[in-house]
């Protein structure tokens, strides 16, 4: 998965509002339009890496330098919110 | 670190944390645009309907990219709910074009219309970039009712039809009505017709004049003892005009003009770009063809709201004013003056005070009588 280059589905747009990170989907394919998702300060910061250009691991050397934590908590922590991100469809595989 | 991870949060608990965020800032959380005033059908009350094709009017309406640049403004400045209207939205060709560049920037859209426009195609366009919300005002139960508020042969079918095509898509929707002369036998009955089919009602009996001053709403409205005779109607709005009217008694505790939230967290564009704190308020507006929204939003809004009421005007003593539901837009729109009282609405009010004030007692049987 750290190889992977990923990159940000046009149909669900990021908001920050009011000291929310948000994402709101804006198709009905996407997640759940009940739904919105709200992002904590660790994932605004990775969603704001996925660029569909450089891969998740230069992702992962961002998020120790930026971050109090152990590498192999980090690509821990990462590998699940990607997933996660996928499962949305907040992101694809570039 | 924390960990990353994406709570889903419901669009209530969301929408509680957010005005909750934004109560003690200026932020332009909601508002509403109107796209335009035009509209296909002539409802007898309406207070803003203007001919579909006047081109005139069509000419000083804002163009699809004037309207793309002042949503990114608004965008920019915080807003997060978004209210399309008219008018009738959908007499617009590029009313679609203006709906999805508000769903790509991440506006939560609640579009109001008759319902009378919509195609499968379109119906089909909503569900896939999926509103918010829709709102469709349904002006009677049968179609000689209906038609005599729009004044539109052949507008029934086709609101019932564009309430098919959205229900069949399982696409958000409220409906609603206006209560009138012209419609006020049916009220019961769009109720349970709205009720049974799994959606929740709500109706206005409050009828404004018409921003142009040309005459016509004022006839249909209801008598002020009958406005009163449908809050007592039913259990859950007596219940709801109790509980406001003891929460609001009492005169305005601002010396304001504004003593509502409006300008506040709030805005509304008319299709001409004119910036003003609500829909019903448009009589200090701010040019957003001359100004940004930002400059409209941050300075203009604060004098245009911090204004002070006339200490002379009745309604600054007025302790149920909130019952009467006044507020400067309509006081213009009815007297031409922001402070003066709306006789019919001071009518109203006193009845509800009546009905509902603290101490005074209701009483209803076989009808309704108020002490």
């Amino acid at each position: 998965m750290l190889d992977a280059v990923y990159q940000k589905s046009p149909d669900m747009v990021s908001r920050k509002v009011a000291g929310e990170y948000i994402l709101v989907p804006i198709r009905r394919h996407v997640a759940d339009l009940e739904s919105i998702y709200n992002l904590n300060e660790v994932g605004g910061f990775i969603y704001d890496q996925i660029d569909g250009k450089k891969p998740a691991s230069q992702i992962l050397d961002a998020i120790c330098q930026e971050f109090d934590v152990t590498r192999e908590q980090a690509e821990a922590d990462l590998t699940e919110f990607l997933s996660t991100l996928k499962e949305i469809g907040a992101i694809t595989e570039a | 670190m924390e960990c990353p991870h994406i709570p889903e949060i419901r669009y209530s608990e969301f929408s509680r944390r957010i005005h909750e965020a934004v109560a003690s800032e200026r932020i332009p959380i909601s508002g509403s645009i109107e796209v335009t005033e035009r509209c296909n059908l002539r409802c007898a009350h309406c207070y803003i309907n203007q001919p579909a094709g006047d081109r005139e009017i069509m000419a000083r309406e804002l163009t699809y990219q004037q309207w793309c640049s002042i949503i990114d403004q608004i965008v920019d400045e915080g807003c997060m709910w978004l209210l399309l209207t008219g008018g009738e939205p959908f007499v617009r060709p590029d009313f679609l074009d203006i709906y999805t560049y508000c769903k790509k920037k991440g506006l939560l859209i609640t579009l109001f219309t008759n319902g009378t426009l919509i195609t499968p195609e379109i119906a089909d366009y909503l569900s896939d970039y999926c509103p918010f919300s829709v709102e469709i005002t349904v002006y009677g139960r049968t179609k000689e009712t209906y038609e005599r508020v729009t004044g539109v042969p052949g507008s029934y079918e086709r609101c019932m039809r564009g309430i098919e095509l959205l229900l069949e898509r399982k696409i958000p929707l409220k409906l609603k009505t206006m209560a009138m002369t012209l419609n006020v036998h049916e009220l019961d009955a769009i109720q349970e017709w709205v009720e049974s089919l799994g959606l929740e009602f709500r109706y206005d009996p409050m009828i404004n004049g018409r921003f142009d001053g040309k005459d016509g709403p004022s006839a249909v409205r209801l008598p002020p003892e009958k406005v009163v005779e449908l809050d007592l109607a039913t259990e859950k709005r007596r219940k709801a005009w109790k509980e406001f009217a003891e929460k609001f008694w009492g005169p305005p505790k601002r010396d304001t003009l504004f003593v509502c939230g409006a300008g506040i967290n709030t805005f509304s564009i008319t299709p001409y770009g004119e910036l003003s704190p609500c829909i019903m308020a448009r009589m200090f507006p701010y040019d957003l063809t001359r100004g940004s929204f930002r400059e409209g939003w941050r300075n203009a809004m604060p004098e245009i709201i911090g204004q002070k009421a006339d200490p002379n005007s009745p309604c600054r003593k007025c302790s149920i004013g909130a019952l009467c539901g006044t507020c400067p837009g309509w006081a213009v729109i009815d007297t031409g003056d922001p402070n003066r009282p709306v006789e019919y609405l001071c009518r109203v009010g006193q009845l509800r005070a009546e009905a509902f004030g603290p101490g005074m007692e209701v009483e209803v049987s076989n009808g309704v009588k108020i002490h």
